[in-house]
Parts: C-alpha cells; structure tokens; sequence
C-alpha cells in the first residue's frame, strides 16, 4: 500500500482505489487526453504512481494509450460503469416523453437530476432538435450550490442533509460557499411561493434555468427535474415562470405516474 | 472477465474495487456487502474496505430503504468526458429518434470494445413499453447484429485484436466458438443486402439488423443497430422495410458527420 502523508488516517479507506479512481477522474471534455506529466500534475501523485495505476487501467480497459508517446484517454469501457445504474432507473424511461414534450413546448433542455456530493449530476437530458444550447448530457455535473437543481435539492431535503451538505461545501469551496449563500436563502422563498426555483443558467448567463424536486425521495434519492432556456433580458422572468410552472405539472404527473401521488382535479 | 496479470506494475487493489462495481447488474442493481463477496469472490474484510471507499469517492451509494448498496451517480460522470466527445450521439439522435418513431424498433449506435460492443446511443420509440438497452450495454460481438457488422466492416488488425479478446474472455478457440462461420456470414450479408442480422440470437424475441457508418469517430467503428420486437414485426418484413430505411438513416449521419469535420466547431 502507498503511503499518504497529510491526510487523517482512516484504515478503512484503500488509497489505491481512491487514486485509480482519480486518474479517471482527472479527464474532462476539454481535456480528454493527458499525458503522465499532466496526471502528476492534476492529481498531486508521483510519477511512478501515475504510471502503475495508469498500467492498470489500461488493463481493465478504462483506459487507453493514445499513440506510443501521445498519453492517455478514456477507454468504453467506462461507459459500462454506470450502465446498471442508467438501466435500472425506471424513471427515467417514464419520464422521458413528458420531458421531451416540455422540451418541444418551451424550446429548452429538460433534464433529470441526482445529487452527489457537492454536485448535482444529470441522468438524462433532452432538448429540442437541432437548437443550438450548450452540451448536457448524461453524466454531466453541476454546483450544488450554484445551480437552479442544486438550490432546489438544498432546500427539500431534510435539515440534517442540508447542513451536512452546506457543511462540506463551506470546508472545501468556502469562496463558492460566501458567494451563493444569500441565493440559497432566495430559493427558500421561491420554492415555498412558486414550488420551483430560479437561476440564471449556469453554462450561459443568457439562459435561465428553473427546477422541481419530486415530492417524495425515490430509492433513498431526491430526484430534481429543471428545464433551461434561452431569453431575452426583458422576458427572462416572465419566461422562467412559465417554465417553471409547466416543470411542476410535468413532475406531478411523473409522481402520479409511477404511483407517488395521486392527482387530484384542481 | 480480465484474467489477472502477474505483471508488478498491476495494481490489484484497485482491480479489485472497480470488479466490485461489475457486480452489479440492471438485474441486481442494489447488493449488501455479502452478496458483493460471494459475486466477486473476495473475501468480506476486502469487501467492505473496498466498498467503503467506494462510497466515499460516490462510485457507490448506500440505499437506506434497501440497505444494500447501489451504483452511485458519480459512475455516470466519470464517463461523460468520452459520452460528450462523441459527437456522433447528437449529430445522430434525431434521425434515429424519427427512424425509432417510423419503424417502432428501438434504434442504437455502439463501438465495440474488446470482445463486445458497447451501446454509445439508443432511442426508441416515445411510448413504446418495451425492455431497451441503455447508454453502456455491452452486447456480445458474436452474438448480435451491431457485432457481426462491426466484424464485418473492421480492417484485419482490428479482427485480430477482436478474435483475441474472444478467445481471452472466454478461453475457448475461435474454430469451438464458431468465429469463423460468423465472420463469414456476416461478410456475405454486408456485401449482398447492406446489413448484418441476428434472429433471435442474443434476445430470444428480439430480431435485430445492423450496419456500419462510413465514418470513424476516435478512429473506431460505429455501428447503426435496429432492433425489433418478433411480435411487432417479422424478420422478413424487417429486412424488407426496415433495411433500406436504416441504410438511409446512416447515410444522413454520414453525410453530417463529414459535413462537421469540414466545417470548424461551432
């Protein structure tokens, strides 16, 4: 086993894992392909750490060579890591065409979301055909506390979740943590009046978002939905309450559909 | 799957954690550490360091309700960088959503890794109930139609390396796995009717044809798949009505694909 130096022993934790996994990690959509220098570079580990779990990645096929000296890319492999959780998400499968008829109705992206730790990742997305918005996808992740589901999630979970939450993000971003926390506090409000929250898009400062958690958690998870759209300065809220409205009604039939709810003829 | 190495450089630890994650199947998405043991054949001490970490870095989540382990979002999003550089998946997913909404079969697009080939796109038709893969399936290259038009089409070096895989993942021989008649067949059905087919063959009601696209992506082959439920519509008539659509389908694909390595990125 390596060593760690600084960090608090934990003799449950296996370091290898962890830094296998940080390999994987250290790829990014702008940066899809790094050498070994560039891996030491991004995940603080030395060279021949780099090397031996980069060998070994290769190995399972998560990673490939790219050329004899070109360094490194993910391999399809890692596809199929997340395969059994994509399939068994029934959810999404019910969703989808209410997602894709809100997505057709507002010209925007619908998306289905999970929390994980301090992000908020997508499940699946859709938008409409041939629009030109920035490329969710599946997979793709956010700031918990700087986005539209984010803020939602934040504040529908349970008071103990929420610090827990708040908590880690102040510990590791406390600069990110200052800069949102009065929005926090605004989707408190918004979600108590309108049930949704708002935020300007995270991607594209010209884009709105809106999300709405479902009302009761699926598989111990809280599942937010959110639509993002492009609009005018002048349209921007009234277009965002639209939205937001509509995505409420698509998830209460989503609940009523997979039997969280009952719809009642208001 | 992976034999292991006796190389020094393989870090098995790390192999381990990430063989603990392959347990886990659409089938039994959620396993307690036992289950996790007796899949895996490690010990119950390993299981659980291992799949502490796991937890710890979100590759795996405790379900509370359950109380069982399941796959964590973070196992979506170590694959997005390589699921948003595939550029095919959006340039393609309309024409296969209105190829999907034509037909009623299930449309994909996939690469082979390996000894499989593995579900990069998929659409179905919007209210169609049917069991479908999803984004990660890895199918079986000689079992399926997207694996024998993949056989088909891949230059010498990339059988080879294929036929090799399919002997390591299986330990049997290409003549007793019956490689041979396949490689052929499906060369013969490229060439006279544009597709390959599998009747049945990988899911008992479950006809499929399939071809490849013109152009690589990464270098790689890829592969344009219609799958069919037997009671919707007969083999014959698949390959009647459906063959010609999918060669148009791929054909429009190609066509923006080449359009977009003419033009710079937007």
């Amino acid at each position: 086993m390596t060593r760690h130096g600084t960090q608090e022993v934990d003799e449950h934790f296996t370091i290898t894992l962890a830094r296998g996994v940080q390999i994987l990690q250290a790829f990014s959509s702008e940066k899809a392909t790094l050498t070994n220098g560039e891996l030491v570079t991004l995940t603080g580990m030395d060279k021949a750490t780099v090397s031996r779990l980069a060998f070994t990645l290769i190995e399972l096929g998560y990673l490939r060579r790219e050329g004899l000296r070109g360094g490194y890319s993910l391999d399809t492999g890692v596809l199929t890591l997340g395969y059994p959780l994509l399939a068994s998400m029934h959810i999404r499968q019910v969703a989808r065409p209410w997602m894709h008829n809100l997505s057709e109705h507002m010209d925007g992206t619908v998306s289905l979301c999970v929390r994980d730790r301090s992000s908020i990742i997508y499940l699946d997305s859709v938008r409409k055909i041939d629009s030109n918005t920035p490329s969710v996808d599946i997979g793709s992740s956010l700031p918990l506390v700087a986005s539209a589901a984010g803020r939602a999630w934040l504040c529908s979970v349970s008071e103990a979740q929420r610090t827990a939450a708040l908590n880690q993000i102040r510990l590791q971003m406390p600069a990110v943590f200052e800069a949102n926390q009065k929005e926090i506090e605004k989707t408190k409000s918004q979600m108590q009046r309108h049930g949704f929250s708002i935020n300007r898009g995270a991607h594209d400062a010209r884009r709105v978002a809106v999300a709405v958690p479902m009302c009761k958690l699926l598989h111990g998870e809280l599942i937010v939905f959110n639509c993002s759209l492009l609009a005018d300065e002048s349209l921007r809220l009234a277009k965002a309450r639209e939205a937001g409205y509509a995505l409420r009604d698509m998830v209460r039939h989503i609940e009523a559909a997979i039997g969280m709810r009952t719809l009642d003829n208001e | 799957m992976e034999r292991s190495t006796n190389d020094q450089r393989f870090a098995t630890t790390l192999a381990n954690g990430m063989a603990l994650l392959r347990c886990f199947t659409p089938f039994a998405p959620c396993l307690t550490n036992g289950e996790l043991a007796r899949l895996s054949g490690l010990s119950k001490a390993t299981v659980s360091r291992l799949s502490y970490t796991l937890e710890l870095i979100g590759l795996l989540q405790f379900d509370q309700e359950a109380r069982r382990y399941r796959l964590g979002a973070m196992s979506l999003s170590i694959a997005y960088p390589l699921l948003s550089r595939l550029a095919v998946r959006q340039v393609a997913r309309p024409l296969m959503q209105q190829l999907a909404n034509r037909t009623g079969g299930s449309i994909s697009l996939s690469m082979r890794h390996r000894a499989s080939v593995i579900y990069i796109e998929t659409t179905r038709e919007h209210d169609a109930e049917d069991f479908r893969p999803e984004i990660g399936a890895a199918l079986p290259l000689l079992g399926t139609a997207a694996g024998r038009a993949w056989l088909a089409a891949c230059d010498d070096f990339e059988r080879d390396d294929a036929c090799a895989w399919l002997q390591r993942s299986t330990g049997m021989s290409l003549s007793s796995l019956g490689a041979l008649d396949v490689v052929s067949t499906a060369m013969r059905d490229l060439h006279e009717r544009g597709f390959c087919m599998s009747q049945g063959d990988f899911v008992h009601d479950v006809n499929a044809i399939a071809l490849p696209l013109r152009e690589r992506v990464r270098g790689d082959l890829v592969i344009l798949n219609c799958g069919m439920l037997q009671h919707r519509m007969p083999s014959s008539k698949l390959e009647r009505k459906v063959g010609p659509l999918l060669r148009k389908t791929a054909q429009q694909i190609d066509h923006l694909l080449a359009q977009q390595q003419v033009e710079p990125a937007r």
